[in-house]
């Protein structure tokens, strides 16, 4: 690490400069990595090596964000609502779950085996059912990615509760804090890490959930764009609906990121009364 | 969501039995429209242009209805939807109201698009395939869903499933064909899997299920027994059928204006107007039969549903075969005066 670092620290570099600097040491390797491999999609479909019926060309699919920029505007945006809403539901409920589970250890052991029944059942499973109760649109989608969403928060966050340090619980104890108290000033900072953890999880979960629920009951959205697509073979817009639903993931992924790194300080185990 | 949910006042109209409904479009606009859910049997391209056609142009409107028409989906069918109240009426293929009835539900089929089923199995031209005599020891693509279709269709033909190396390949696959590691794939839509197999450069011949042993009148319309048991209710599906009827007169004009039209109301996204003409001008053919010209559109062809439930008895779908006879009625046929075709 001192050793990378000292060529930069001889140049005696500009503060801002070495911030761009340092912002295009982290952004090129990824970019750098993406550009080869649409290189690499270009290269094995121009030649026919993988045949058009199978892969589209990289040109086919760009045309299809060029010239149907509305369409994927439009079904995307519908999916992102689905998935946040569903994401921001799940880890809500996840986090309060986990809260109460801490106070209240009769809780934990009713509610523990349903959600962990709840984790092992397929959505494709239950998303008709909700269909079929809740009606087609927005809500059962928002729905079944909550039910996705949750689990894995409640889970890491159980574990990130009572991750506080002893001591701390100790002296709030002595301070005769209640049990408000001691879950906002020592055990949510302390579970912080491990709620950031589950948030980038749930983040990449929200999306597929939210896409594999529009091919089962919905009449919009990216998944349902897909499916159209490829019922009537056209694969540059089946392609399209994939992309544009991986670069949303990518997005809401690197949103939390750019939160966690915000929140750096109460992120950073065992400095949250630091 | 109610059944064919009508205001009071409309409810005491229509107490009076049929009589009262068939002169009704000028009292009807005056009042409150019957709603009704139809879901519908594809997505809205078309294939479903009847419904479509007719909501956009006012003429349920016209007849005093308020219909909602729900595109189908991949996961929840339209006879989970009906028998759940979730729809009011369901257009489907009859196997699987017939499955659904074979579970207990009791159903009512009134009218029928297709008067022979536009599902084959479809064959690489070059691999010489016409008949399913030719199809032991050639490699099959069976899409998933359709596995018991494929036993069925190799049995009724004299066959036996393990007389062909069978590939499992998903619902939307005809890369699989194209590339030319399978001589055949079934299920297909006369319309659809095939064009996009030739606009890929590859030729095919169609073997259609109709002809060998498994015809279906696809596109059923169906609602629960006790809606259609209502005299009212039964009213709204003539005001119905003749608002659709209407809209597939125009149709019948001119398919490709027709498949122009759905392209260009973007029901859905990603639909490509040549295939719509290419499914428009198919689809009118598989529309027509003897019955349709001298009964009228969607007319119900009772041997055709007696094959299609000795079929699925046949196939383990049903424990025995269902009495389809007691679940057709053509009084709604009848009383719409559909068009002739």
């Amino acid at each position: 690490m001192s050793l990378a670092l000292a060529p930069a620290r001889s140049l005696a570099l500009p503060a801002g400069l070495r911030h761009v600097a340092q912002g295009v040491a982290n952004v090129a390797p990824p970019a750098l990595a993406i550009a080869a491999m649409i290189l690499l999609w270009g290269v094995l479909t121009g030649t026919g090596i993988i045949p058009h019926y199978l892969l589209p060309t990289p040109g086919a699919v760009l045309g299809e964000f060029i010239h149907n920029t509305e369409v994927l505007w439009r079904h995307g945006k519908l999916t992102a609502t689905e998935a946040l809403l569903g994401f921001a539901i799940g880890n809500t409920v996840g986090v309060a779950a986990a809260v109460l589970m801490g106070w209240f250890p009769a809780f934990k052991r009713c509610v523990l085996p349903l959600a962990l029944v709840t984790r092992g059942m397929p959505m494709v499973a239950i998303t008709p059912i909700l269909v079929i109760l809740l009606d087609r649109g927005l809500v059962p989608i928002v729905t079944v990615v909550s039910i996705a969403v949750y689990f894995p928060t409640l889970i890491t966050m159980v574990r990130g509760l009572e991750s506080a340090a002893v001591e701390y619980a100790e002296l709030l104890h002595s301070l005769s804090a209640d049990r408000w108290q001691r879950l906002l000033i020592v055990d949510f900072p302390s579970a912080l890490p491990y709620l950031f953890t589950s948030l980038k999880i749930g983040a990449s979960i929200a999306f597929i959930v939210a896409i594999t629920g529009e091919w089962v009951g919905a009449s919009a959205g990216l998944g349902y764009l897909v499916v159209v697509s490829g019922e009537y073979f056209k694969l540059a817009m089946l392609w399209a609906g994939i992309i544009t639903a991986s670069g949303l993931t990518l997005a809401t992924v690197g949103l939390v990121m750019l939160v966690e790194r915000l929140l750096a300080r109460w992120t950073s185990r065992g400095e949250g009364m630091a | 969501m109610s059944l064919f949910r009508i205001a009071p006042t409309r409810r005491l109209v229509l107490g009076g039995g049929a009589a009262l409904a068939l002169p009704a479009l000028h009292r009807v606009s005056a009042q409150a429209p019957a709603r009704l859910t139809v879901a519908l049997g594809y997505a809205p391209n078309v294939e479903m242009f009847g419904p479509l056609f007719a909501s956009r142009n006012n003429f349920f409107a016209a007849e005093g209805l308020q219909v909602t028409t729900v595109p189908a989906s991949t996961g929840v069918d339209q006879v989970q939807m009906v028998a759940a109240g979730r729809a009011d009426i369901g257009i489907v293929g009859p196997e699987q109201i017939l499955a659904g009835a074979g579970r207990g539900e009791k159903f009512k089929i009134f009218a029928a698009q297709y008067q022979r089923t536009p599902v084959c199995m479809t064959a690489r031209r070059d691999s010489g395939l016409t008949t399913p005599a030719q199809l032991p020891g050639r490699p099959i693509a069976v899409k998933i869903p359709a596995q018991t279709f494929f036993e069925l269709f190799m049995r009724k033909n004299g066959l036996r499933p393990d007389q062909v190396t069978v590939t499992p390949i998903g619902r939307t696959d005809v890369a699989t064909i194209i590339a030319g590691r399978v001589h055949a794939m079934i299920t297909t839509f006369a319309f659809n899997e095939p064009r996009s197999i030739e606009m890929a450069g590859v030729p095919v011949n169609l073997m259609p299920l109709a002809q060998y042993g498994m015809n279906a009148q696809t596109n059923s319309y169906f609602v629960q027994e006790r809606a259609f048991a209502d005299p009212a209710k039964r009213d709204i599906l003539v005001r119905y059928l003749r608002a659709e009827s209407k809209a597939w007169e125009e149709y019948f004009k001119d398919p490709a204006a027709a498949a122009r039209w759905i392209v260009n109301q973007r029901f859905i996204d990603g639909l490509d107007v040549d295939q719509q003409i290419h499914l428009a001008i198919g689809q009118a053919d598989h529309m027509r039969s003897p019955l349709t010209a001298s009964r009228g559109l969607m007319w119900l062809d009772p041997d055709i549903f007696k094959e299609t439930a000795t079929n699925l008895q046949l196939s383990g779908i049903t424990s025995s075969v269902i009495d389809t006879d007691a679940m057709l009625s053509t009084e709604i046929l009848e009383r719409a005066g559909m068009m002739k075709v």
